[in-house]
């Protein structure tokens, strides 16, 4: 048993939390508030080689393991929940499909860029009739000659409105079931690919969000990833790779709460003391570190099983679903302690109650992580 | 072709210190960096280096735990380091820390142009090791500097005093000890912290020098200072003012 | 080896303590000749040290001094406790007290060789007369030289670099009340920071100098807060202050439970009475 970072991913993880103390903690409530994409940050991570900590450095990449990736996603999320959920799904899933089931030529062309952070990556399946549910979705990819075609809506597109590489999914052969979808690389600009409805979301606002849609949308066949009918497995794959980076962002979330409540609740006085001393203040310090703990373990373990190059399916939906479902009971724990002021905008407890909700419902909702838990064990 | 040097100190982040029982500090959860100060000289060593060409190793003195320091410098810039460490070199006596220094730079580091100092660590700011070494080695030292130019093989830098700029002008090789305002050091991206360890390092230990004689100044105890500042109490009157005053003066605030 | 040398009156105090102590006299050096870089005086003072073998020479701290002490400590290979906050000398030896860790700790260190070079922070400055005095003349040649001087500049400066920092709370009254504090930030060369409604609700002061959470973090030597309840939010600002002085009409106020000196009381009462307070310092 070893349960240490390596000294490089520590340097790695201090490096990055001076890095958010230096470009995120002080536009974090500001981008949260006005909605917007801080495209700065993201070109700094570029430059720093936080954009592609797993790929191989023949692709651009930092050519280090999943799991200083996602020590880099914790500590961004720390900072800024949404940054973290961008960058996680930016390598997490764009990346490492493209690393797992492209072609040479596709990991040359597209890779580079990526892990540069010059261009961000999107994940698109979700449809309107179509969330958990992923074998209802509608939209169609029809071969035609050297092209596929692709016509549908997609919604629910994180980065959706500022990617430069999207991983797009359809049916090619509806009537072959679980092996009917298909994976294909999309390039920003592609005519028939637009950008429809952007999403006003409750947190993570600084991540954006739309539909998209794809009318008669021509790509050539170079631009399937993986084979015809692979599509489903290549989303599941991304998905379970995500998962540990959203277990991740609710790890950041959680000890972002965490910093907050002890630092308040020491300093806050009432009845001539600090609220820490009253137990019923400490003890939900205490819980909450505790989970913390919980979550934190449970994602590096997935992390690392992923680099062992062990099946980690499982792993990553129980750290998923720990970790969000701790960052969603504490985050409000945390507003508590604050009383009046956590509620207030300006509090950063305020953000992150807003913030830890999401991670209960993308990349598999919590009830679908007690289905691929259960699914796994009862099976 | 420039050598510059650069000394860093791995220590213990200050912001980690608590109080335990008592007077004790509580070192159970801290956690170690680069001292703050040398962070600039190195930083500095590394900007000079880019502009004019050369080499920059970076050199610390310290115990087991400073490999790790050791990355850390690698990954700012350097090309390649000194790593001077023994079990014995935890918690040194500036004097003798200057000792080692100039003794490393003497005999295996030489010939340099510029070795630069934080103007003081983080830990102990004793704001000795520069000076020391300057005056072991025999050659000038610059301290407080904020900024530094090159000109006919000179140095010009800007001193900062209590109350006046100094500019000076020094031959080389010359010791500067630099103030942080000298420069914004680096984050290190992923590439620089996981390349880190494939540069070139010297490893020292204790039998590469001479028996340093202990030094006369001992540590006879460390004690935490209250976080709450104990708040002491005056009379919103002349005398409780002046009094206040006098407390202020003894601080070294007004004089 | 005999007497005490201090390099001014501004480290009189602790110089006589030890020379009362060791029951040696207090020898008070005097520096000659125009003002070159430091490094000039350093091969004299050397060889009037070596010479007269005092038992230890103390200077205040101050970046030029602390060289000389440092190249002087060098040369003798001798003790050099720097940036000493207290000092007390017994029958053996001495005893000093200095900030380690940024402040967060007090380091007690021993001597017991002699000479012993010392540097002090805030030393007690005692006038002296009738006290023996030695001359110091600088070299003519020194390898630095001083190309230029000149004397800082006080106002204006961001608040974060500010080494005194008034700071005030919605206990003013009346914006035109700010004067008030102009004047004690003139006599500090200090500069004025604020809460969040002072900047942001009353706009009295520019959010520039609004402290605190969401505003900039500051760590002055001294950080005065003038009527502020000392929120948390606010306070999270000043932690790096070295002093923290309050002044609040309502004992129970936070602020005084993160800061070093308070005055309970109406700040309109103190401030005349501190700016005469400070009529007799620098
Ligand atoms: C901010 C944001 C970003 C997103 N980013 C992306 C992205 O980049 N790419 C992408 O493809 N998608 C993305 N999504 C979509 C996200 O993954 C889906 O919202 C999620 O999978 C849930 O789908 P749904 O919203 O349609 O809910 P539904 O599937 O309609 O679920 C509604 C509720 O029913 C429950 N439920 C559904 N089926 C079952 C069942 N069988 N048993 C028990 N309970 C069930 C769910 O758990 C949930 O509580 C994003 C969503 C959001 C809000
Ligand atoms: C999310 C959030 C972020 C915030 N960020 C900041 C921030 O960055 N900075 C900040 O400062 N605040 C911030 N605040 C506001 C903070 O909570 C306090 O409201 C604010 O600091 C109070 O300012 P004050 O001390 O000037 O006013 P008050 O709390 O009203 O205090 C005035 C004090 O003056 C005293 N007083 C009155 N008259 C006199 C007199 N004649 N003589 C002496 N004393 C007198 C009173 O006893 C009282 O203690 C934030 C709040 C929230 C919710």
């Amino acid at each position: 048993m070893d349960f240490k970072l390596t000294e490089e991913q520590e340097l790695i993880r201090k490096n990055m939390r001076e890095f958010c103390e230096k470009y995120v903690d002080p536009i974090a409530a500001e981008i949260d508030e006005q909605a917007r994409f801080p495209k700065e940050v993201f070109e700094k991570l570029g430059a720093g080689d936080w954009m592609g900590i797993p790929v191989p450095t023949k692709y651009g990449g930092a050519g280090s393991s999943y799991l200083t990736h996602i020590v880099a996603v914790e500590e961004l999320s720390r900072s800024c929940a949404a940054s973290g959920f961008t960058l996680s799904i930016h390598v997490g899933i764009v990346e490492m499909l493209l690393l797992l089931y492209g072609t040479e030529d596709q990991k040359q062309k597209y890779l580079p860029p990526l892990a540069r952070g010059e261009e961000l990556g999107a994940f698109v399946l979700t449809e309107p009739g179509a969330g958990t549910d992923v074998m209802a979705a509608q939209t169609e990819i029809t071969r035609d000659g050297d092209d596929y075609v692709i016509n549908g809506t997609k919604t629910f597109t994180s980065n959706g409105p500022n990617a430069g590489v999207y991983i797009v999914f359809g049916w090619t052969d509806k009537s072959a079931g679980r092996k009917g979808m298909s994976a294909f690389i999309v390039p920003k600009g592609t005519p028939g690919m637009r950008v429809g409805e952007h999403f006003q979301k409750m947190g993570i606002r600084a991540s954006q969000t739309s539909e998209m849609i794809f009318e008669n949308c021509r790509i050539p066949k170079d631009n399937l990833l993986g084979k015809e009918g692979d599509g489903l497995a290549i989303a599941m794959t991304g998905l379970d790779h995500g998962r540990i980076g959203i277990a991740a962002q609710s790890v950041g979330i959680l000890q972002a709460a965490l910093d907050e409540s002890i630092k308040y609740s020491k300093q806050r006085i009432q009845f001539g003391a600090p609220i820490s001393r009253n137990q019923a203040i400490a003890w939900m310090i205490a819980d909450m570190a505790t989970d913390l703990a919980a979550a934190r373990f449970l994602t590096y373990h997935a992390a690392w099983l992923k680099d062992e190059g062990k099946p980690f399916s499982r792993e990553a939906s129980m750290a998923k679903l720990f970790a969000a479902e701790a960052a969603m009971k504490h985050t409000i724990k945390a507003v508590q302690i604050q009383g009046g002021y956590g509620y207030c905008k300006g509090a950063k407890v305020e953000r992150l109650m807003r913030d830890a909700k999401i991670t209960e419902i993308y990349e598999g909702t919590s009830e679908a992580q007690r289905m691929v838990i259960s699914g796994s064990l009862l099976r | 072709m420039l050598h510059i040097i650069a000394c860093c100190k791995w220590v213990i982040d200050e912001v980690y210190i608590k109080r335990g029982r008592g007077e004790e500090i509580d070192f159970s959860s801290v956690d170690w960096k680069i001292s703050d100060y040398d962070r600039h000289a190195l930083e500095e060593a590394v900007r000079i280096k880019d502009s004019l060409g050369g080499k920059v190793t970076v050199l610390t003195v310290g115990a087991e735990n400073a490999v790790k320091g050791m990355k850390d410098m690698l990954s700012r810039g350097a090309d390649e380091g000194c790593l001077i460490k023994d079990e014995s070199f935890a918690r040194l006596d500036p004097a003798v820390t200057a000792d080692i220094i100039a003794h490393a730079v003497k005999s295996r580091l030489s010939p340099y142009d510029l070795i630069f100092f934080g103007d003081g660590s983080s830990d102990l700011y004793a704001r000795q090791v520069g000076p020391r070494v300057a005056a072991k080695l025999g050659i000038s030292c610059l301290t407080g500097v904020r900024k530094i130019a090159f000109k006919d093989g000179y140095v010009e830098a800007e001193r900062s005093l209590e109350r006046e700029i100094e500019i000076v002008q020094a031959p080389l090789p010359v010791a500067i000890t630099v103030l942080p305002e000298i420069n914004t050091p680096r984050i290190p991206g992923v590439k620089d912290t996981l390349l880190a360890s494939r540069k070139p390092v010297l490893n020292l230990s204790s039998c590469d020098f001479p028996d340093y004689t202990v030094p006369a100044v001992r540590t006879v105890a460390i004690k935490a200072v209250r976080l709450d500042r104990g708040c002491v109490f005056f009379e919103n009157n002349a005398g409780g003012i002046s009094s206040l005053v006098e407390e202020l003066k003894k601080k070294g605030i007004l004089s | 080896m005999s007497g005490i040398w201090i390099s001014s009156e501004e480290v009189a105090g602790v110089g006589m303590d030890i020379a009362r102590m060791r029951g040696e006299s207090l020898v008070r050096l005097v520096w000659r000749g125009e003002k070159a870089h430091i490094s000039a005086y350093l091969p004299s003072l050397i060889d009037l040290v070596e010479k007269e073998k005092p038992s230890a020479v103390i200077f205040p701290s101050q970046v030029d001094l602390n060289d000389l002490a440092a190249g002087l400590a060098s040369a003798l290979n001798c003790p050099f406790i720097s940036g000493c906050i207290k000092v007390a000398a017994d029958e053996t030896g001495l005893e000093a007290q200095r900030h380690i860790y940024g402040g967060a700790a007090v380091q007690v260190v021993r001597s017991d060789a002699w000479p012993v070079v010392l540097t002090l922070v805030g030393g007690e400055r005692v006038e002296l007369e009738g006290v023996e005095i030695k001359e110091v003349f600088p070299v003519s040649q020194t390898a630095v030289k001083v190309l230029e001087r000149k004397v800082k500049e006080s106002a204006n400066r961001p608040i974060t670099e500010a080494k005194v920092v008034i700071s005030i709370g919605r206990g003013f009254k009346r914006r035109e009340d700010i004067v008030l504090v102009k004047d004690l930030a003139a006599r500090l060369s200090g500069e004025i920071g604020c809460t969040r409604p002072i900047a942001s609700e009353l706009h009295w002061l520019p959010e520039s100098v609004c402290i605190g959470l969401s505003g900039v973090q500051v760590s002055p030597d001294l950080y005065l807060a003038l009527g502020i309840s000392g929120q948390v939010q606010h306070v999270v600002g000043i932690r790096g202050a070295r002093v923290i002085v309050a002044v609040n009409q309502d004992e129970k106020a936070p602020i005084f439970g993160v800061a070093d000196f308070g005055i309970v009381g109406d700040l309109y009462n103190f401030i005349p009475l501190f700016l005469e307070a400070l009529k007799g310092t620098r």
